[in-house]
């Protein structure tokens, strides 16, 4: 693990030596050498990778991967605050245990993440398009990478199959940032199937399917597969004393809702939903009525689910989609623990073909 | 009869711009030509360095790799809920 090539001290960032940007001291007394030596030295990347590459870490402080400002604002919404830092619970919560994970320049392009599994990819090699088995999937695996790559659910995407990686379809913006902070990554530019797809575009298309459905269901809606939901997350303080730890209830499950997250870029009426792992007492360790505004949020999300495939169970027929009441957010799916906000995404469905 | 005299007038001073160029070539191919390959200077590594030898004496040896256990016991993921 802790192997550096020797080919690597030929390359440009091998030949500015360890010290450059690691520290410590270049003497064989081990406890001396290490004593002022920092791994992770893309910690502070103005500093350490700035100093060659200051085009991207001048952006990279707003780049919704270093910042986890989808999660923190979440989190935020939760509560009648208006900023996390107004409560020292909550701003200790993302602090201690969601911010952990959070990327740094070396946990995307020389190790995995710190906070998971840890390790470097290849001898310390820098590589300039990260890996995504190594790398986005170290963190990514539970849901949109596990579900791309199949080991989620069911089926890998069509997508993964034909060799594409996240990267192909990602700009860079969306991991180094533009230099204006997001609010969440739907602010982000992101992929759009269209990008490759144009001539599924719904004003243009000569198939009845994308004609008559391309402008109120998301893509997803016909061509994903089921996703991976957590319900009734709970934190609790790790054995070891480490921090916060949470479990949930994972189902894989495919359930189709009205769009809670409706914009210019999807307009779309009823989009493929996921149950993001929260409920009222999940971060009762912390302390008491963390999330006030709890019933205000809809613990179903707008779900941009990594696992299309051409063929789909409900895109087999009209009737597989229209007559199936099973594939429809009900008042079934909505727990005890759930938030009233939730309801307000059951459809009032199935749309019947009678009409 | 003037015809043919022209005609190996003409192939002559072909060969003769042939050889001229094919010699050109050769010795820019043996390093005859200043610019070329081992002649140019290096560029000198533009950055700051700081000496590393003691870091490298371990780090790129495998039999000290070989006795540290740290992260053997670590998948390449575990379930993030990410």
């Amino acid at each position: 693990m802790f192997l550096v090539s020797e080919e690597f001290l030929a390359t440009t960032h091998g030949k500015l030596g360890c010290i450059s940007c690691h520290g410590g001291e270049n003497t064989l007394d081990k406890a001396a050498a290490h004593a002022e030596m920092d791994p992770y030295p893309s910690s502070d990347f103005d500093v350490s990778c700035g100093n060659c590459h200051n085009d991207v870490t001048t952006t990279f402080g707003t780049s919704i991967h270093y910042t986890l400002a989808g999660i923190s604002n979440g989190l935020l919404e939760f509560t009648d605050f208006t900023q996390l830092s107004d409560s020292e619970h909550h701003q200790d919560v993302f602090e201690n245990d969601c911010y952990k994970c959070h990327a740094t320049c070396g946990d995307c392009h020389v190790s995995r993440d710190k906070n998971y599994s840890n390790g470097l990819v290849s001898e310390h090699d820098f590589l300039a398009t990260p890996s995504m088995e190594e790398n986005c999937y170290a963190c990514h695996n539970a849901r949109n990478g596990g579900e791309y790559m199949g080991t989620v659910g069911f089926s890998s995407d069509v997508h993964y199959t034909n060799g594409l990686t996240c990267m192909d379809c990602h700009p860079t913006s969306n991991f180094h940032g533009t230099g204006e902070e997001t609010y969440t990554m739907w602010d982000e530019e992101l992929p759009s199937c269209l990008d490759c797809h144009e001539e599924q575009n719904p004003e243009t298309a000569k198939d009845t399917m994308h004609k008559v459905h391309g402008d109120s269901l998301s893509c997803q809606v016909c061509h994903a597969q089921a996703n991976n939901n957590c319900f009734e997350c709970h934190l609790d303080e790790k054995a070891d004393g480490s921090g916060l730890g949470s479990s949930s209830e994972g189902k894989i499950l495919f359930r189709v809702g009205y769009n809670p997250e409706v914009s210019e870029e999807r307009p779309y009426k009823y989009v493929v939903l996921r149950h993001v792992p929260s409920q009222e007492t999940m971060l009762e360790v912390v302390g008491d009525d963390m999330m006030p505004n709890f019933d205000e949020k809809s613990n179903w999300k707008y779900s941009p689910t990594h696992n299309i495939q051409k063929s789909t169970f409900q895109n087999e027929s009209c009737n597989a989609c229209h007559d199936n009441t099973r594939i429809w957010l009900s008042e079934k799916d909505i727990r005890d623990t759930d938030s009233e906000a939730s309801r307000e995404l059951i459809p009032a469905l199935p749309p019947s073909l009678d009409h | 009869m003037n015809q043919p005299i022209a005609m190996r007038k003409w192939i002559l001073g072909l060969l003769a711009v042939l050889l001229v160029g094919v010699t050109i070539v050769g010795f820019s191919q043996l390093g005859v030509n200043p610019t070329a390959g081992d002649l140019v200077p290096e560029e000198p590594f533009p950055y700051n360095t700081v000496d590393s030898s003691s870091c490298v004496a371990c780090h790129t040896d495998e039999t000290v790799i070989a006795a540290s256990d740290w992260g053997k016991d670590k998948p390449v993921a575990v379930n993030t809920g990410g």
